[in-house]
């Protein structure tokens, strides 16, 4: 076989592959629309890839008889607060532990390391208590603190590796050339951390977006539910409402699918530039 | 512009004191160059001048002001560093204007001051690249540019030439000197390359191990080195040193070396016998003799480095080894015996502490 033939078939192959793989991963997405727009179909056998007649009507009744409006501002306040949260934690501790190091400093990069290794189980009961006394319990606020929380050891992380790869004599450039310490940081240094600072961002969001045992948890009133918890209400005790629920779920996962896509290019930069020396 | 002046500066980072006893100071308008082998604290000293580290003791004066207590912004100093230290998000007029913008100058005034400054460097069809897209010496300009736009009372620069290759380095070198000689502001440069400290100061501070060994004019420095440190740092090629000690012949004294060689002492020579411990003697100060010169040595030659106008030559006998700077072009091959003297009134004693006997 000729070097050229070779390079064409491993081409070919991996195509292949990765258009199988591909649809692997799209195939749940997919198959949630399908059940959105006819629910019938979803228990036949053989499944119907292609629905032979489409409805809207799942998505008029989740508008109209359920609370998503409710669910979506709830999900959208909380999304947001924990996204602002952990961003401005992150990128303030995460310059602190790249330029300020101290054996202090180095203890507690790890300490934070260590607590990401908790899992939410563990901590969400003490959480719930603190909560509890603190007033924060069954408030959107103390659900966007809980997310960030779980959100910030990593985000921190990111940013301190983000912070080290920048010289710090062109902070100090600053410095001299007639900046604060803290103008800086937010002048010259923090949109150097761009990638890094849109990455927390988006990964904050999306865990404040999708997150449902701290929301099941730390939530208690109806008028309080994100989305993750109200999709939970289509399941009642005698029957599954599938073709609302997947209506509802389609709502749900579409903002999240048009923020990530508005912020793939950098996040895809910004989680690989800091694996090798610039 | 401004005088600098160091008071019993010091500063440690825990249990290591990084410089110690720092006392000089810079005239209005001179340029001093801090040289010395790496670690010597000569960084350090400049960024506690800029304000980016404080003195553990001592204080600074820049003109009448003490900038002890003063952020590096107020301190009217400009610094250039060695990785030249640009904005990468910023395009060449940004970076030069930055400092003004910096100061409330408005857009119009900064937009001019940079053109007239990119015209003084050669940077005006470079205004709108980002840094990413210059060469080294064009970094080198806009970060040069960056320092003067804003006429600042101190220049600071911190081994600005070390990333650049020998040629640039040697234009460079000549641009910076030809700047500061244009402006007259007070410069203080850091470097470990001593060629670069004699070809550009006014002034030349010697240190080591965060002390200072000696102040004074290139050629004084290089002439009168204060002592054994200062006579090898500052030369290039190194001065050529020999051990041993004085005895009393029939025409006087002479200091004999281990290995045997002997070398008249001066007439004048009046200093207690047994202070001199070695003797210092530059290459370019050693000439070719015949065999049997009163004061010449005989060696054995190691190594012959023809540099085009020069030979260098490497000779060794016994322990002692020698290195001679002879004009011209000589055939001569390692393992042939050579006869090398000393200049008269070129040599340089020193006691058995390292410190010079002037004679």
């Amino acid at each position: 076989m000729n070097p050229r033939t070779k390079t064409v078939l491993i081409s070919a192959t991996l195509f292949v592959l990765t258009l199988v793989f591909a649809g692997i991963v799209f195939f749940p997405y997919y198959w949630m629309i399908v059940s959105s727009l006819e629910a019938a179909s979803l228990f036949e056998w053989p499944p119907r890839l292609v629905p032979s007649s489409v409805t809207m009507e799942a998505y008029v009744k989740i508008f109209t008889e359920r609370d998503v409006f409710t669910w979506f501002k709830n999900t959208a306040f909380v999304a947001s607060t924990t996204s602002v949260f952990c961003t401005l934690v992150a990128i303030n501790g995460g310059y602190a532990l790249s330029r300020f190091r101290t054996h202090a400093t180095t203890a507690f990069s790890i300490f934070i390391l260590f607590s990401q290794l908790l899992p939410a189980t563990l901590i969400v009961v003490p959480l719930y208590v603190i909560f509890r006394q603190t007033g924060l319990y069954n408030s959107l606020i103390g659900l966007a603190i809980a997310d960030a929380a779980f959100v910030l050891p990593l985000a921190t992380w990111l940013m301190k590796g983000f912070f080290d790869r920048i010289p710090v004599e062109v902070e100090e450039q600053a410095m001299v050339d007639g900046c604060t310490r803290v103008g800086a940081f937010y002048r010259i240094v923090l949109p150097l951390a761009l990638p890094g600072l849109v990455v927390v961002v988006a990964m904050s969001f999306i865990t404040g977006w999708d997150e449902f045992f701290l929301a099941r948890t730390l939530i208690s009133s109806q008028s309080n539910w994100v989305f993750s918890v109200g999709l939970t209400s289509f399941e009642t005790q005698y029957s599954i409402a599938w073709d609302e629920m997947m209506a509802a779920a389609v709502v749900f996962a579409l903002p999240a699918v048009f923020f990530f896509l508005f912020v793939q290019r950098y996040l895809v930069s910004g989680l690989t530039s800091g694996a090798v020396k610039g | 512009m401004a005088s600098v002046e160091f008071l019993r500066v010091a500063k440690s980072f825990g249990a290591v004191t990084a410089v110690a006893d720092i006392n000089f100071e810079i005239k209005d308008g001179e340029f001093a160059v801090l040289v010395g082998p790496s670690g010597c604290g000569k960084s350090t000293l400049l960024r506690i001048l800029a304000g980016l580290e404080t003195a553990t003791t001592g204080s600074i004066k820049v003109g009448d002001r003490v900038v002890d207590d003063l952020q590096p912004k107020d301190r009217d100093v400009a610094m250039v560093f060695q990785n030249y230290a640009l904005y990468p998000q910023k395009t060449v007029a940004a970076n030069m204007g930055f400092p003004l913008r910096m100061r409330g100058v408005g857009r119009m005034e900064t937009e001019k001051r940079v053109l007239e400054t990119a015209r003084t460097l050669g940077l005006e069809d470079l205004l709108k690249r980002y840094p990413k897209q210059l060469s080294g010496g064009q970094r080198q300009r806009v970060a040069m540019g960056r320092a003067i736009i804003r006429n600042p009372s101190v220049f600071l620069f911190d081994e600005p030439l070390s990333n650049l290759d020998a040629k640039l380095r040697v234009r460079m070198r000549a641009e910076i000197k030809e700047l500061q000689q244009r402006l007259k502001t007070t410069t203080v440069y850091v470097t470990h390359d001593q060629i670069e400290a004699i070809t550009m100061s006014d002034k030349i501070v010697v240190m080591r191990n965060g002390r200072v060994e000696q102040v004074g004019s290139p050629l004084d420095v290089f002439d009168r080195p204060a002592n054994r440190f200062v006579a090898g740092f500052i030369g290039s090629p190194a001065m050529n040193f020999l051990e041993g000690q004085i005895v009393s012949s029939g025409n006087g004294q002479e200091f004999v070396t281990a290995s045997g060689l002997a070398c008249q002492l001066p007439d004048m020579w009046s200093q207690p016998v047994n202070q001199c411990a070695s003797i210092g003697i530059r290459p370019e100060h050693i000439d070719l003799a015949e065999e049997g010169t009163p004061g010449a040595f005989s060696l054995r030659i190691s190594v012959v480095e023809p540099t085009g106008a020069d030979t260098m030559i490497i000779a060794r006998s016994g322990t002692d080894e020698l290195s001679a700077m002879i004009k011209g072009r000589h055939r001569l091959v390692p393992g042939d015996s050579i006869c090398l003297k000393p200049m008269p009134g070129m040599l340089h004693f020193f006691a058995s502490d390292g410190t010079a006997i002037r004679v």
